[in-house]
């Protein structure tokens, strides 16, 4: 069992920041950061990452949510 | 998500220019009054727990929030289940505001209320997280806007636009290869 981080679209934060911010905190590549972010404005939220506990699952979210973005932990 | 904002119907200027290992912040009086003026209210809300003006009750439709509601727009449920988030929140809650209300100290501290100034790039970072947590004093996730028209919603509605435009400003400068792969 693991636990996903997903960040949800909402109605405030632009394409352009998801993106950077995905690119910033996750350490994703920009193309990838880019791919998650219209999966999160085009279906409502995306999987950014994965981890086997889940306190490391709620640091990142955490982290997302500092900068505005909703993340959410779910169980895989 | 939110729509662009990169153009606002206002004499008022902000722009963010890219210079060496950071960027130069540039803005009008007005402009950095406000700005000044909405960080201080980020800063009452996460030190002293004081709601900003986000909106008011009118004919009764809809009540003002409190700065619990607010905090709850800021840093939202962590897990679908409530048992779940009100965990994460007495895990992590504290820290989220900590972490917040030092961002937005830095960027007060630093910046001054200048109308130019250097900034850089871990400067940059507490601007665009002191604004990105700063938009949600002042408008929803998702759904209505705050006040159902008054001039307490106009307001909010042009307080969250401007924070919205300036972080746009920051990413467009800092990144341009975002903004050219999502065209």
């Amino acid at each position: 069992m693991g636990w996903r981080v997903v960040v949800r679209d909402d109605d405030v934060t632009t394409v352009h920041l998801v993106a950077y911010v995905l690119h910033l905190v996750c350490e994703l590549p920009l193309p990838a950061a880019v791919d998650l972010m219209w999966q999160v404005h085009t279906r409502g939220e995306a999987e950014v990452d994965r981890f086997a506990g889940r306190h490391e699952a709620e640091r990142l979210v955490a982290r997302l949510q500092g900068y505005g973005l909703h993340g959410m932990v779910r169980a895989a | 998500m939110g729509e662009s904002v990169h153009q606002l119907p206002t004499a008022d200027f902000v722009d963010v220019v890219a210079a060496a290992d950071g960027v130069v912040l540039r803005m009008s009086e007005n402009a950095a009054e406000t700005f000044r003026f909405v960080l201080e209210r980020v800063v009452a809300l996460l030190e002293r727990g004081e709601a900003p003006e986000s909106g008011r009750r009118l004919f009764g439709l809809r009540p003002a929030r409190s700065a619990e509601q607010v905090l709850r727009q800021m840093f939202p449920d962590a897990y679908a289940d409530s048992a779940l988030a009100a965990g994460f929140r007495r895990e992590h809650g504290e820290a989220q505001r900590a972490e917040a209300l030092a961002a937005v100290r830095r960027v007060l501290d630093g910046w001054a209320g200048a109308v130019s100034t250097y900034l850089e790039r871990a400067e940059v970072d507490d601007w665009l997280r002191a604004l990105g947590v700063a938009r949600f004093a002042f408008a929803v996730r998702k759904g209505d806007r705050l006040v159902l028209g008054g001039a307490a919603g106009k307001r909010s509605d042009l307080t969250a636009q401007w924070l919205a435009y300036l972080l746009e400003s920051f990413v467009h400068t800092l990144c341009p290869s975002v903004v050219a792969a999502t065209e």
